[in-house]
């Protein structure tokens, strides 16, 4: 460890942003279906893939933007297909959305060009066929893969394509269980028998809020490397 | 959803990679594009997410407990 720092971490932060990729559930309504007698035209139900939020594909984890333009229009959902270039359509995910909307799609099969297409299905229960022809393509990369001490297999092909962690720099793999994080440390208080002296002059990492503050020294880390606890209401992580 | 972050038992130019208990996912900080006031998911469920980093100081205990004389500190030996 040649820089020592702590990154303490909001991790609520991260519980807000995966809300706001849920997909939103919706039940439709055909606009016209209140009159028996006369059953509304109905309209071809499309969807279609708009594209990816990552066109150079750096991992087999893909985001996906489908769009279901027909709301209303006896769209019940909306399903995503793909395929390796000549291969066979697979089901990827079903979207209950009639806003556009990005899915997370893994892709298990074989790395190089993949095709999508997305098809509008109507609450008729008629089945649909998928598109024949692709609406986007994705060249999706072989996985890259390292194997740790304990022969767990780690795949890190979006940290290499996407950050420039190249393979060489992946040092150690002790084993994910090895090092194991304190989580909700014990704290010691002013008044308390082995509350550290004021006069020490041991490194410390320090947080604080308002009234609250709470000090870790960096010399506790190295054998845990993270501390994850509870401050000021706030789950934080403790690195070094 | 509360993520508890721990040691991957990798380091990458001697930086440690974390993961994170709740989905696998991978976890780094101070690579370029990431810098080191952030980790960014590098791999897994939760890839391109961040975790940003809050206000914090590195010092001496002398000097932060002449400014926050209340504070607590981590015990080093859990019960």
């Amino acid at each position: 460890m040649t820089r020592g720092l702590i990154a303490s971490l909001i991790l609520p932060l991260a519980l807000l942003l995966l809300v706001a990729c849920e997909s939103e559930t919706r039940t439709v309504v055909a606009e016209d279906d209140d009159s028996p007698t006369a059953p509304p035209p109905r309209e071809t139900a499309r969807a279609e893939v708009l594209g990816f939020a990552d066109d150079e594909a750096t991992s087999r984890r893909l985001d996906v933007s489908v769009a279901v333009p027909d709301s209303g229009r006896g769209v019940d959902h909306a399903e995503l297909w793909a395929r390796p270039q000549g291969g066979t359509w697979q089901l990827q995910t079903v979207i209950d959305s009639l806003d556009p909307v990005r899915v997370t799609v893994p892709a298990e099969g074989p790395f190089g060009p993949w095709e999508f297409a997305a098809v509008a299905v109507p609450d008729s229960g008629e089945p649909v066929d998928v598109l024949d022809a692709a609406e986007a393509t994705v060249i999706i990369p072989e996985p890259i893969t390292i194997t740790d001490r304990h022969g767990e297999v780690w795949e890190i092909t979006h940290a290499v394509h996407r950050w420039g962690l190249s393979v060489p720099g992946w040092q150690h793999g002790i084993g994910r269980h090895t090092l194991r994080p304190i989580i909700e440390p014990a704290l010691s208080c002013p008044g308390d028998v082995d509350y550290l002296h004021p006069d020490n002059l041991t490194v410390v990492l320090g947080v604080f809020e308002g009234d609250e503050a709470r000090a870790y020294k960096l010399g506790d880390l190295p054998d845990v490397e993270v501390v994850d606890d509870v401050f000021a209401g706030a789950h934080i992580a403790v690195t070094y | 959803m509360t993520l508890t972050l721990a040691a991957s038992g990798w380091t990458w130019e001697r930086t440690f990679v974390l993961w994170d208990h709740e989905t696998g996912s991978i976890w780094f900080g101070g690579v370029g594009a990431v810098g080191w006031d952030q980790l960014v998911c590098i791999g897994g469920e939760l890839q391109g997410q961040r975790l940003e980093q809050i206000d914090l100081q590195r010092t001496l205990w002398r000097s932060w407990v002449g400014s926050h004389p209340g504070s607590k500190i981590m015990r080093r030996r859990q019960p």
